[in-house]
């Protein structure tokens, strides 16, 4: 039943030829099985990470309602950068509150921010010196959810000369919608 | 007459003499008949009582398969039929005919079995013109006293036995005993007192003498018509009884096919005589003419059938194994599309409620509370654990705070982060707080610095 070629080999032959065709058999099918194994193993974490995003999916669709109402505030409340001199009207702001609460400003900076996809920027830096409990009132009157202003850079130290004084360098910048809105 | 049942294992009798248990009982006997050969398979499993079968049993045409009770019969011109009939791993029992064997009865001066063989191949020896290593030979004990045994000894030339069985040997199918199939009737229909059993084998009638079921005497005769018999059958009682047997009154039992001759018989050995039919199984007998090197052949080829039979399971496992893991895998990439198409499905739906969610967050220092420096200090001074601890310094961008303060104690500055972390208006932020530093004066000035999540 051997085939000819067979039978005309040596047993050294045999066993070499053997030797030689169970290590290629042996290395073929460990590819196979590391193939296989690796396979399932980027298998199993696209599994897991497509049921992530779907219950993330889910979790965005139950919500929806919430998030259609934020879209519908933001929309409402976001201001526009209408007027080239907005920066000074928030300088005159912080000034307004400031001088409510008897605040020292000074060097009062303007200029534009940055623009990312999501607001345009307008700031006004100023320093302050003041005790502390005006401060307080100065940082609660100024920052609302409607009034889209951020405080960029605060800095807040005890005044060296004056242990009851507060020394504040602040950075307050104004948000606007952007000049092409994301949806 | 009455059968002894089979055991519920059979013997495997080793070349010479010794034997050991083996835990198959063979389920195939191929046995000389009158037309050739049967070839007697069982239908289940081989522990059923041996039996004879009756006469609806005996008409079994040539070439076809008669089922018997749980045993097959299948007629044979030639042992070649049988080769077809027969897998690797089957157990199957050769019985030769009394033609190809020399059958003799020793008296041995020795009660010790060990010497037996020895004893009888000296006499074979003496009886056959061919050396011991081209005859196979066993035998089975007759009988035995105080100071003698009496054996059964049957010998067969090797060559002779190959080329019987040349047709099983060609395609590798080795027997597991061959034995001689008057021995086989004679232990089945006779295992105890003498006998004389009459059947045909081939064109030829067998004429056996039997004590206690083991072979003493056989001849072949050619032909064997009423008148050859009135002829030969006194002369070979007369052989019998010479050589020690007690002719006198043995059981006589005829073969069903032979049953004509049966008032012939009865006529001139006196004696009533029983018809007998074919043995469905024949019981085992010790008698065991395979040669060494065919049992080593055998155990080799049922190793290597063994291990083909294991390496096939193995492959077939390893197969499964890999198929089981490809339709795995299949199921896995199955998920995934399914999942896909349910995310794309649900993608316009969630894409505004994502796109929101990014805005929402960009605009967080804006319009959440959390970011506000008002709300953030005053969070930080509730969590101070007492009037030891005191901020002295507070730095903060848009997504971004520090804040410096100096305690009476390091374990203060501790207490303090603990609170921090733990309030849940600061949950927008993650703190972080370098080691305290030790003042000359005992206090410890600390640095508290948190980033948006």
């Amino acid at each position: 039943m051997m085939p000819a070629w067979y039978q005309r080999m040596n047993a050294r032959e045999r066993v070499l030829s053997w030797v030689v065709v169970g290590t290629v058999f042996v290395l073929l099918n460990l590819w196979i099985i590391s193939w296989i194994f690796g396979a399932l193993g980027a298998a199993q974490k696209e599994v897991a990470t497509r049921r992530g995003k779907l219950t993330e999916q889910a979790l965005y669709m139950k919500e929806r309602d919430l998030w259609t109402k934020r879209d519908e505030w933001i929309g409402k409340h976001e201001p526009a950068l209408n007027n080239p001199a907005e920066a000074s009207a928030l300088l005159d702001q912080l000034k307004e509150v400031a001088g409510k609460y008897d605040i020292q400003i000074e060097n009062p900076v303007i200029g534009s921010g940055e623009t990312t996809p999501y607001h345009q920027t307008v700031f006004a830096s100023i320093e302050t010196k003041s005790p502390w409990p005006p401060l307080v009132h100065f940082l609660y009157d100024l920052q609302r959810p409607d009034a889209f202003i951020v405080f960029e850079n605060v800095n807040l130290a005890i005044d060296g000369s004056d242990p009851t004084m507060m020394r504040g360098k602040f950075k307050v910048a104004r948000w606007f919608a952007p000049a092409q809105k994301t949806k | 007459m009455a059968q002894p049942p089979l055991p519920s294992v059979g013997l495997r009798y080793l070349a010479g003499r010794s034997f050991s248990i083996d835990p198959r009982t063979p389920s195939i006997f191929i046995l000389p008949t009158a037309h050739g050969w049967n070839f007697v398979r069982s239908a289940a499993p081989a522990s059923v009582p041996a039996r004879t079968a009756g006469e609806g049993g005996r008409e079994a045409a040539a070439g076809s398969a008669q089922q018997n009770g749980s045993w097959n019969v299948r007629k044979l011109e030639t042992l070649a039929e049988a080769v077809p009939l027969l897998a690797a791993t089957d157990e199957f029992v050769l019985g030769l005919p009394v033609s190809a064997v020399l059958a003799q009865r020793f008296r041995l001066p020795s009660v010790d079995p060990a010497e037996f063989a020895e004893m009888i191949r000296i006499q074979i020896e003496k009886l056959l013109p061919f050396s011991a290593d081209e005859v196979t030979t066993d035998f089975e004990l007759i009988e035995q006293s105080d100071s003698e045994s009496v054996v059964s000894a049957v010998a067969i030339r090797n060559e002779q036995l190959a080329e019987i069985a040349s047709p099983l040997l060609e395609r590798g199918y080795i027997p597991r005993q061959i034995t001689v199939y008057a021995a086989q009737r004679a232990t089945t229909h006779a295992p105890s007192g003498n006998a004389v059993l009459i059947y045909p084998e081939g064109e030829t009638l067998v004429y056996a003498v039997t004590e206690n079921g083991k072979l003493s005497l056989a001849r072949v005769f050619e032909g064997g018509n009423g008148d050859q018999l009135q002829i030969e059958l006194p002369q070979l009682r007369l052989s019998a009884e010479l050589q020690g047997i007690d002719a006198g009154s043995p059981n006589v039992l005829l073969d069903e096919t032979c049953y004509g001759m049966r008032d012939t018989v009865q006529g001139i050995l006196s004696s009533p005589t029983e018809i007998v039919g074919i043995e469905l199984p024949p019981a085992p007998v010790k008698l065991n003419l395979l040669p060494e090197s065919w049992r080593r052949r055998r155990l080799q080829l049922t190793r290597q059938a063994e291990w083909r039979k294991r390496l096939l399971w193995i492959g077939g496992g390893y197969v499964g194994l890999v198929l089981l893991l490809l339709t795995y895998l299949s199921i896995l990439r199955f998920e995934i599309g399914l999942f896909d198409r349910r995310i794309a499905h649900d993608a316009p739906g969630t894409e505004f409620v994502r796109a929101t969610d990014a805005r929402w967050k960009a605009l967080a220092p804006a319009i959440d509370a959390h970011y506000y420096p008002v709300e953030i200090l005053l969070h930080l001074f509730e969590s101070l654990p007492s009037a030891d601890v005191r901020i002295t310094g507070y730095n903060q961008s848009a997504r971004q705070i520090s804040v410096d303060g100096e305690a009476n104690t390091a374990a203060l500055v501790y207490q303090f982060i603990e609170k921090v972390k733990k309030n849940p208006d600061l949950r927008a932020f993650q703190f972080d707080m370098a080691a305290p530093r030790i003042l000359p004066n005992d206090h410890a000035q600390f640095r508290l610095e948190g980033k948006a999540k």
